[in-house]
């Protein structure tokens, strides 16, 4: 299964999401995403731009010292951001990899799910899986 | 409060420059009369002299002029709507409840809002000198003579919302400042943790408003940011913003889907 069918198999497990895009906070480039209506070019750079100002830019770096792993680590892991017309989700990939999930979804999807499935893929996905 | 003059400093900066004149917002309303409901809300709230135009998703778009809680006028270009004529109602000032172009404006409204359920609001100042201050009819009567005075049920007001969402993640968070504008005006849980709070939220508001317009495009009521670190055994920063009172929490970042999971209910999300 490529990234393209996690992706697809991702969001069908998830009521209320309507873009799953699989990112490389590095270049702020998506690599693969999987949508109910294709999104435009423009759309992409705006969220990819969006995860790399929530998990590694100005807000992440703003919210570093309030973060605590019990690690060590101040990165930043995960960002949601709900307002009333969405909800979106930035997932980081676990180790030093610099990519990341992005969902779009509804303002009342149940997040925990978007979460719990997300990481499990997101895990799939940089093994290799 | 002292403790928080930095950041109590650091919000009155960053608000100067957070919200701007003719930001946009949105109404919504199941039905024609909830939102025309809500429209008088909106007359009875306002005060200064303001434009307020009304964009019905995927439908018509309308003006009124609005003064100390008064209807003043409906405003040019007048709607063009299926058998309403509304020509006569453009730019003419009302100021009789019982004149037939407020039953006229209601039904324009009304039929303005058939087609749609959410209704983006702007206000701006008037282009002109407006209407004379005796000019209009007030809203409180506005809602009798519209019968919509019951058409919608009291909302809790954003302070409420916030009361609630902090008494109910009480569990999940382990330190909290309420901000109501510029002052720190409540603060909850570890007493250590509430005092690095401040230098904390400052730092994080710095890079939260200075992003404000990536993070969030669309005029939105209520925003929650919520950034958590890489495992969920620590504590994530937190956020909320709901009319002119907002929190920053620090909460347990296992936890941070239900904590969200509150503010969506709360919010109506």
């Amino acid at each position: 299964m490529d990234v393209t069918d996690k992706l697809d198999a991702l969001r069908s497990e998830l009521p209320g999401c309507l873009l799953v895009a699989f990112t490389d906070l590095g270049s702020k480039l998506v690599l693969c995403t999987s949508s109910a209506a294709k999104p435009g070019q423009e759309e992409l750079d705006r969220l990819s731009e969006l995860a790399q100002v929530a998990l590694d830019g100005a807000v992440a770096e703003g919210a570093a010292p309030a973060l605590e792993d019990g690690e060590g680590d101040r990165r930043a892991g995960t960002a949601m951001l709900v307002s009333d017309h969405d909800a979106k989700v930035f997932l980081r990939a676990p180790g030093q990899v610099a990519e990341a999930l992005i969902f779009v979804c509804a303002p009342d999807t149940d997040l925990r799910k978007v979460v719990d499935c997300g990481r499990s893929t997101l895990n799939d996905i940089v093994a290799g899986t | 409060m002292s403790d928080f003059a930095r950041l109590e400093d650091k919000l009155a900066k960053l608000r100067q420059r957070e919200r701007i004149a003719g930001e946009g917002r949105r109404l919504r309303g199941a039905t024609p009369e909830a939102l025309l409901a809500a429209i008088v809300t909106e007359i009875d709230e306002t005060i200064l002299p303001r434009r307020l135009t009304f964009a019905v998703e995927d439908g018509p778009t309308l003006h009124l002029a609005v003064a100390s809680r008064k209807l003043q006028a409906l405003l040019s270009p007048s709607p063009v709507l299926n058998g309403l004529d509304t020509s006569s109602l453009a730019d003419a000032p009302l100021s009789d409840p019982d004149d037939a172009a407020v039953a006229l404006l209601r039904d324009t409204l009304l039929a303005a809002f058939a087609g749609g359920q959410t209704v983006a609001i702007r206000s701006a100042r008037p282009a002109g000198a407006g209407f004379a201050s005796d000019v209009g009819i007030p809203a409180n009567i506005l809602g009798r003579v519209w019968d919509v005075e019951t058409a919608e049920p009291v909302l809790p007001s954003a302070d409420e919302v916030l009361t609630r969402f902090l008494s109910e993640i009480a569990d999940d968070a382990m330190g909290w400042l309420r901000i109501e504008g510029e002052d720190v005006t409540g603060q909850g849980g570890d007493a250590a943790l509430v005092e690095a709070l401040g230098e904390q939220a400052a730092m994080f508001l710095d890079g939260y408003f200075g992003k404000f317009e990536a993070l969030y495009p669309e005029p939105s009521d209520s925003c929650a940011t919520l950034i958590g670190p890489m495992a969920d055994t620590g504590a994530a920063a937190l956020f909320v913003e709901i009319g002119e009172v907002s929190a920053f929490i620090a909460a347990k970042a296992g936890r941070a889907p239900e904590i969200l999971s509150v503010w969506q209910r709360l919010t109506g999300a």
